[in-house]
């Protein structure tokens, strides 16, 4: 194929909204971007004007914007130091200026103390070549304190205008550390920052789950030797123990709705899937077999429970209604393993770990509709895939060299960042969902 | 690998009592030992003792590599995939499931492990069968349901940590751990 066409194809893939965007890390995580789509947008982030500090400034909340935007591999931003003039209003905007630099897309804004610890913020997008304002905004006595969500809410706009797909970066990760026997739940930013550890136990933690507002995990903790189910509120660290029966309690996962769990227990047998009622505590199983049949999903209607069993033998993905019924395997000749799925926000798309044998673990994804499959990452020990809420990236853990860390695939591979937290294993991340 | 610290530690501690008390036979343990003795676990089972108890404490004294030279092996390791009992190790199941009908107080607690490779909660389904798969042999041989309990970490404890077979094979186990003898 022709560089032409080749261009021409990756920008058409663009403008269908086939692709996107990224994550994060600095401060405790670390990221890496190792490629980036074929054919960037041209972007100028101009420096916002800063009145009290006199001129703009090269750091702040453009330049949140501006690592937000580079690190979804979408973009290509013109280097402050090759811009002739930074404007913050449109209408002192000379576009053959940024013309001439092949800029598409412009954005520019000010910040402005107006109180102690307070700013008014305010930014204009602007497309360069048809000369118009495609947003902009002004936010009034922003606390310092939320500069930071404020400039990833504003790259969630920047990056809606010049893609027509939803951002994530104002989205959060809910993920596994393990250092020396001490485990913990952090929950970061998803650019890696500002991470919290919400549970810290000398126990394994595990298969954290986001309820679909947001505000709550369910997880397997270990406690006292046994496992159990727990539902912690993310704001107030308020924790129930839902489940804790003889044998296993595993793979918690919330319903579209927020009113179930569906869950792994072995306490009438072999491992089988139930549904836990919230409101009521009321328990339905839902599978009854002697193989193992765990990890739950939930079509996005609410319908469907993917999971994964070992009744064909080897661990493939089956479906069933929630209302029971006969279970349909769903992966068939794609590998001898598959397990571990998450469901893309459409219900089109399955992400699971997947194997043909020699040791070689990966990262797969599965076309419903095609019942077919594509790799997305090499091995040889990949696991825990989870997708953006805007379905256009997973999520999974990589193990290599004594260390874990995390990694992010776009769907269509032309996207990956790396993530590492020095001097800790992390894994198991889940992305949580847009918030409200 | 805490654990199996905390096993070696434990047997210790009886080898040396056992022989403070060889002429007791299977009377009991002394309170002040066996203080000393559970003050170096991690689990909670055992760990504290009253000090009123004196004599009366029915537990056995009788350490384990005593009664069988089998029972002084707590470990037993399975194939990729398998919760098959290999030949070699089912000397070592029988000399404990022995014991345990033998002594209706002594308790097992088994735990069921995996190796890294797959995910993790279907890791925790196979540690489960392991798990099971001893305790099915044991109350085969006479041992009661509430002398044993079962429980899976999956791959989240390996006492091996690196990515190829020689790891791995140590990984894939079921452990023995007494709670009670």
């Amino acid at each position: 194929m022709s560089g032409y066409l080749k261009m021409s194809l990756s920008r058409t893939m663009i403008l269908i909204g086939l692709l996107t965007l990224p994550l994060l890390a600095r401060g405790e995580l670390r990221i890496d971007i190792t490629t980036g789509v074929d054919s960037a947008i041209p972007l100028a982030v101009v420096p916002f004007a800063q009145p009290w500090r006199g001129g703009s400034a090269q750091t702040g909340i453009d330049q949140i914007i501006s690592d937000d935007l580079r690190r979804s591999g979408w973009f290509e931003l013109t280097p402050p130091d090759s811009m002739l003039k930074r404007p913050y209003r449109s209408e002192d905007v000379d576009y053959r200026d940024w013309r001439l630099l092949g800029v598409e897309a412009l954005l520019i804004g000010q910040t402005e103390r107006v109180a102690a610890d307070q700013f008014d913020v305010r930014f204009e997008l602007l497309d360069a070549v048809k000369q118009q304002r495609l947003a902009g905004a002004k936010y009034s006595a922003v606390p310092g304190s939320e500069l930071r969500r404020l400039a990833h809410f504003v790259a969630d706009q920047v990056f809606r205008q010049l893609t027509g797909i939803d951002g994530i970066f104002s989205t959060r990760m809910a993920y596994v550390t393990s250092v020396n026997d001490r485990y913990q739940l952090q929950v970061a930013d998803i650019d890696g920052r500002n991470p919290v550890g919400v549970l810290t136990s000398p126990e394994p933690i595990m298969s954290p789950s986001w309820s679909s507002d947001g505000q709550h995990l369910a997880y397997v903790a270990f406690d006292q030797g046994k496992p159990a189910i727990f539902r912690q509120q993310l704001s107030t660290g308020d924790r129930k123990k839902l489940t804790q029966f003889d044998g296993i309690n595993g793979a918690p996962a919330w319903s579209p709705d927020g009113q179930h769990l569906a869950l792994t227990l072995s306490k009438d047998g072999s491992p089988d899937i139930y549904l836990l009622q919230l409101s009521s505590g009321r328990l339905t199983r839902l599978t009854s077999h002697y193989a193992i049949d765990t990890e739950p999903v939930w079509s996005p209607d609410g319908e469907q429970i993917y999971f994964t069993s070992d009744r064909g033998g080897r661990p493939q993905i089956y479906r069933i209604s929630r209302h029971g019924g006969k279970a349909t395997r769903v992966t068939i000749n794609m590998g001898k393993y598959n397990a571990d799925a998450s469901i893309s926000p459409d219900g089109k798309f399955l992400a699971v770990v997947t194997s043909n044998g020699n040791n070689r673990y990966r990262i797969g994804l599965v076309d419903l509709e095609t019942s077919t499959m594509t790799h997305l990452s090499e091995g040889p020990l990949d696991e825990s895939p989870g997708f953006s809420p805007n379905g256009r990236l997973i999520i999974y853990t990589r193990t290599r060299d004594n260390s874990e860390s995390l990694a992010v695939v776009s769907v269509d591979v032309k996207v990956r960042q790396r993530l590492g937290l020095q001097h800790a294993k992390v894994r198991e991340p889940a992305w949580s969902p847009f918030s409200q | 690998m805490k654990h199996k610290l905390v096993l070696v530690v434990a047997l210790l501690g009886s080898s040396m009592l056992s022989g403070c008390t060889t002429t007791g036979g299977s009377d009991s343990m002394g309170a002040s030992a066996s203080s000393s003795t559970g003050s170096g676990s991690s689990s909670s089972y055992g760990t504290s003792s009253t000090s009123g108890l004196g004599a009366g404490a029915d537990f056995s004294s009788l350490p384990l590599d005593t009664v069988s030279g089998q029972t002084g092996s707590k470990t037993i390791y399975f194939d990729f995939d398998s919760y098959q009992i290999k030949p070699e190790f089912q000397s070592v199941v029988a000399a404990h499931a022995a014991y345990l009908a033998s002594h209706p107080t002594a308790r097992v607690r088994l735990e069921g492990h995996a190796d890294e490779r797959g995910s993790r909660e279907y890791n925790i389904g196979l540690g489960e069968r392991r798990a099971d798969a001893v305790a099915t042999l044991f109350s085969a041989a006479g041992a009661a349901d509430g002398q044993l309990e079962t429980v899976s970490y999956g791959e989240e404890q390996p006492v091996a940590e690196c990515h190829n077979e020689s790891c791995w094979s140590q990984n894939r186990r079921a452990v023995i751990e007494y709670s009670a003898r």
